[in-house]
C-alpha cells in the first residue's frame, strides 16, 4: 500500500483551491489597513530614558487593595499583554477588580548601551516599584514579571524583599542550561565579549533571526503556507498580521545589560546557583519568602518547562503555587485558552493572599 | 468623485480577476504547458503587483506558495501514468526548491549571518571604502587567488601597522568562510537526515486507513520531519561548535572592518565609535550618580529631613522662654552641623561632584552632629 493517496485530479483540485485562495486573499490583504495593537487606556505615570510606566485606566471596580506591575522582557514588546480586546491579560485582570501597571522598557539606543542589568533591576523596576507603592499608600506591591522580566524580577525580590508582597513568574526560565533549551545551547560557547565589543547594542533583527532560526521550517515556511488557510477571513487574517509585528517589533539590546545576561544566566547559569552579583549585592533566591506562582507553556520552545519547573525548589518560600499552561510561549499571553485559564488563575491567587 | 468612476474601478478589477483566472486554469488544466504551476503565482504577482504595508508578508507568502505548488505538481505529473507518489523523488525537487534560498534564511531578507556569508564587504565598496576587491574572495579560487602568499609575509616599514591590520582582516574572513561551510554542511546533513525521517514516517501510514490523501498533509509531515531532524542536530555538540564559530568569526571579521572604518573617519575628522562610546559611558555614569543621590538610596532625602528637624529644635529653643544657657548650646550646635553645600561634598574632595561615598560621608556627620549638645541639653 502507498502511504501517499493522491490522484492527479486530487493534486489539481488541491492547486487549483490552493491558487484560488491566495488570489482571494491578495485582494483582502489589499484592503486591510495598518494593525493597532493595546485595546485598553492607559495613562503615563512616569517616565526616565526610555522607560515609561503605564497605569490601565479601569471601568470596572477595584476589589484589590494591592496593585499589579508587570514587569515584561526587554525582548520583544510588552503590548503582548494587551495585544486587543478579546486577547488582552490587562484587560482580564482589571474585569476581576485588580489595578494594572505595566513598565514599557522603549527602545535602547547606542546612548543606552552601558545600561547594566543592576540599573534594570535596581534602578529601573525599583524606581516603578516605589512610585507604584507610593500611590497606593503600600509599602509592597504585587509584581508580575514575564520571560526575562521574569528573572528580572526574582533578583529584584530577592534583593528588596520587603517592597513585594506577592511574585508571579510567567514563563520565567531559571535553570538556563537544561538539556532541551536550544537557546541555551547556542550561546553557551559565543564569545559574548567579543560579541558585545563588536556590535555595541544587539540588533533586533539579529535577535529576531535567532528566534527564527530554533525552528526554521516551521517558522520560515509552514506559517505562510497555512496562512492561505485563513486569507478569505478579514478578523482572522487582521489577528495574524497583530502577531507578525508583535514579532518582528523589537527592540535593540542594550549591550553591557545582554553581555551579562548572557554570561551570568545562560553561561554561567548564576541565578540558580545564587551566584548573581548586581552592584555588589549578591541576589540570593533563598531570601524570596514571599508567596510564589510560578506559570510555564508546557509546549515552550523558548523557555522550555524544564528551565522553569526547578523555581520550586530555589526560593525560601513556604507558599509556593505552580501552574502549567497548555500551550506555547505566545499562546499564553494571547490564546483563547490563555485568556480563559491564565487571568482567572492569577486573580485567584493573588485574591487569596490580598 | 463621482459613482461612475468607482463602477469604472469596480468593473476593471473584476475582469481583472476573470483574466487572471482563465490564465491560471490555463496553466493548471494543461499539464504539458511549459509552464510552471508555481509560474501561475508568478503572473498573479505581476498582475496584482505589491501591496504597501503588506509587501514583506506577500513576498513570503508567494516564495512558500511556490514551493507548495511546486510539491503539487510533482505529485500530479508523477502520478499520471502509475497513480502512486515516489517521495524519494518528491523530496528531492522540494529540497531543490528549497534549496534556492537556504531555509534557514528564506524570507530573512537582512539576516545578518546570510549577507555576511555571501560577501560582508559589499558595503565597503559600493561606498569606496579603501580596501581590497573582497568580491574575489567568494569566486573560484577564493583567498589564494585573492591575496597570494600575502597572510604569510612579515609586514615590515612605514606601513607595518596597515599591513597588519589587512592581514587580520584577511584571516578573519578567512575563517569565516571556513565557519560558513561547516554550519551549512550541519544544516545539509540535518535536511537530509530528515528525507530518512519523513520516510520512516510515512511507512507507519502504509496500512489502509491511514494513508495520506491531501498534499497538505503531506506537507505538515514534511514540515515536522525537517523540523525534527534539525532540533536534533541543533542541540548537538558540534552544532553548538559550529554555531559558536559561525558567530565569533563573523564578529572578529566585522570588529576588523570597524577598526578600518574608525581609522578612515577618523582622518576624515569625524567622529569614531570608540569616541562616541566614551561619552555614552560617562553619561551612564552620570545618570546612575544621579539617581543614586536623588532617589535611589534616598540619602539626601533623610539628610534634608534630619536637618529640618533639627531646625525646628533649634527655633524652639530660640524662644524667650528658653534658658541662656540652652539657647548658647543651641547655637554651638547650629554652628557645628553641616551645611547642605558640605554635606553633599566631602572636604578632602571640595570639586567632585556629589557621589554615593559622598553622601555616605555626610550622613554620618550629620547623625554625629545630631548627638551633641541638642539632644544632652
Amino acid at each position: 500500500m502507498m502511504p501517499i493517496k493522491i490522484s492527479p485530479e486530487k493534486a489539481l483540485q488541491e492547486a487549483v483551491k490552493f491558487t484560488q485562495k491566495l488570489s482571494a486573499g491578495m485582494q483582502t490583504l489589499d484592503k486591510l489597513e495598518d494593525v493597532h495593537y493595546g485595546c485598553t487606556e492607559k495613562e503615563a505615570i512616569y517616565s526616565e530614558d526610555k522607560l515609561v510606566l503605564y497605569r490601565f485606566k479601569s471601568e470596572h471596580k477595584i476589589t484589590c487593595k494591592t496593585p499589579l506591575l508587570i514587569s515584561y522582557a526587554l525582548v520583544n514588546r510588552p503590548y503582548m499583554v494587551d495585544l486587543q480586546a478579546d486577547r488582552s491579560i490587562v484587560r482580564n485582570l482589571q474585569a476581576m477588580g485588580h489595578e494594572v501597571y505595566l513598565i514599557d522598557w522603549g527602545y535602547p539606543d547606542r546612548s543606552d548601551r552601558f545600561l547594566t542589568l543592576d540599573d534594570y533591576i535596581n534602578g529601573y523596576i525599583g524606581r516603578c516599584v516605589d512610585i507604584v507603592a507610593a500611590r497606593h499608600k503600600l509599602k509592597a506591591i504585587n509584581l508580575l514579571g514575564i520571560c526575562q522580566g521574569g528573572a528580572f524580577s526574582l533578583c529584584y525580590t530577592a534583593l528588596n524583599p520587603e517592597k513585594i508582597k506577592n511574585l508571579i513568574t510567567m514563563v520565567t526560565p531559571v535553570d538556563f542550561q537544561t538539556p532541551d533549551n536550544m537557546l541555551s545551547h547556542w550561546t553557551r560557547k559565543l564569545d559574548v565579549d567579543l560579541f558585545i565589543d563588536t556590535l555595541g547594542n544587539v540588533p533586533a533583527d539579529l535577535m529576531n533571526y535567532c528566534y527564527l532560526s530554533l525552528k526554521p521550517y516551521r517558522l520560515n515556511s509552514q506559517k505562510y503556507v497555512g496562512l492561505v488557510d485563513i486569507l478569505d477571513n478579514k478578523a482572522e487574517l487582521e489577528n495574524f498580521l497583530r502577531m507578525e509585528k508583535w514579532i518582528f517589533d523589537s527592540p535593540d539590546q542594550a549591550g553591557e545589560a545582554f553581555r551579562q545576561f548572557i554570561k551570568d544566566f545562560y553561561q554561567g547559569n548564576k541565578l540558580m546557583k545564587n551566584e548573581v552579583v548586581l552592584n555588589g549585592r549578591r541576589v540570593d533566591l533563598k531570601t524570596i519568602e514571599q508567596p510564589i506562582l510560578n506559570i510555564f507553556a508546557e509546549q515552550d520552545h523558548l523557555v522550555p518547562p524544564s528551565a522553569s519547573i526547578p523555581l520550586k525548589g530555589l526560593t525560601g518560600t513556604k507558599d509556593y503555587t505552580q501552574l502549567a499552561f497548555k500551550g506555547g510561549h505566545i499562546g499564553i499571553y494571547v490564546s483563547g485558552r490563555a485568556q480563559r485559564e491564565v487571568p482567572p488563575a492569577i486573580s485567584k491567587w493573588l485574591k487569596e493572599r490580598d | 468623485m463621482s459613482n461612475d468612476f468607482f463602477e469604472s474601478m469596480k468593473g476593471g478589477a473584476e475582469q481583472y480577476w476573470k483574466n487572471f483566472s482563465d490564465l491560471a486554469s490555463g496553466i493548471y488544466s494543461n499539464p504539458n504547458s511549459a509552464s510552471s504551476w508555481s509560474e501561475s503565482l508568478e503572473q498573479m504577482s505581476r498582475v496584482y503587483g505589491k501591496s504597501d504595508q503588506n509587501e514583506a508578508l506577500l513576498d513570503q507568502m508567494m516564495s512558500q506558495g511556490k514551493a507548495f505548488l511546486s510539491m503539487l505538481e510533482h505529485v500530479y505529473k508523477s502520478g499520471q501514468g502509475s497513480g502512486s507518489v515516489d517521495f524519494a523523488a518528491l523530496a528531492k525537487k522540494t529540497l531543490e526548491d528549497l534549496g534556492q534560498q537556504n531555509p534557514f534564511t528564506a524570507g530573512l531578507g537582512s539576516n545578518p549571518f546570510a549577507q555576511s556569508g555571501a560577501n560582508p564587504f559589499a558595503f565597503m565598496q559600493s561606498a569606496n571604502m579603501p580596501v581590497f576587491d573582497f568580491s574575489k574572495f567568494t569566486q573560484p579560487g577564493g583567498f589564494s587567488a585573492a591575496m597570494p602568499q600575502l597572510m604569510d609575509f612579515p609586514s615590515f616599514g612605514l606601513n607595518r601597522e596597515s599591513q597588519e591590520r589587512k592581514i587580520e582582516m584577511f584571516k578573519g574572513i578567512k575563517a569565516h568562510f571556513e565557519a560558513n561551510k561547516v554550519y551549512n554542511a550541519l544544516t545539509l546533513k540535518s535536511m537530509q537526515n530528515g528525507i530518512e525521517r519523513m520516510q520512516s514516517k510515512l511507512a507507519e501510514r502504509s496500512e489502509p486507513g491511514r494513508e495520506l490523501d491531501s498534499m497538505k498533509a503531506v506537507y505538515d509531515l514534511w514540515i515536522d520531519s525537517l523540523e525534527e531532524s534539525f532540533a536534533e542536530t541543533a542541540l548537538s555538540p558540534e552544532f553548538q561548535d559550529a554555531y559558536a564559530d559561525l558567530v565569533n568569526t563573523k564578529m572578529r571579521v566585522q570588529a576588523s572592518i570597524q577598526k578600518q572604518v574608525a581609522l578612515t573617519t577618523g582622518e576624515l575628522g569625524m567622529p569614531t565609535r570608540g569616541e562616541l562610546d566614551s561619552v555614552h559611558k560617562k553619561l551612564a555614569e552620570m545618570r546612575r550618580d544621579a539617581r543614586s543621590g536623588s532617589g535611589g538610596s534616598h540619602e539626601l532625602e533623610a539628610i534634608k529631613q534630619e536637618l529640618a528637624a533639627l531646625k525646628r529644635e533649634v527655633a524652639q529653643l530660640k524662644k524667650p522662654s528658653a534658658s541662656n544657657g540652652l539657647l548658647a548650646a543651641a547655637r554651638e550646635s547650629v554652628r557645628s552641623l553641616p551645611t547642605k553645600a558640605t554635606a553633599a561634598k566631602p572636604p578632602q574632595k571640595p570639586a567632585s561632584k556629589p557621589t554615593k561615598t559622598a553622601a555616605k560621608a555626610a550622613t554620618k556627620t550629620v547623625k554625629a552632629s545630631s548627638k551633641s549638645p541638642l539632644k544632652t541639653a
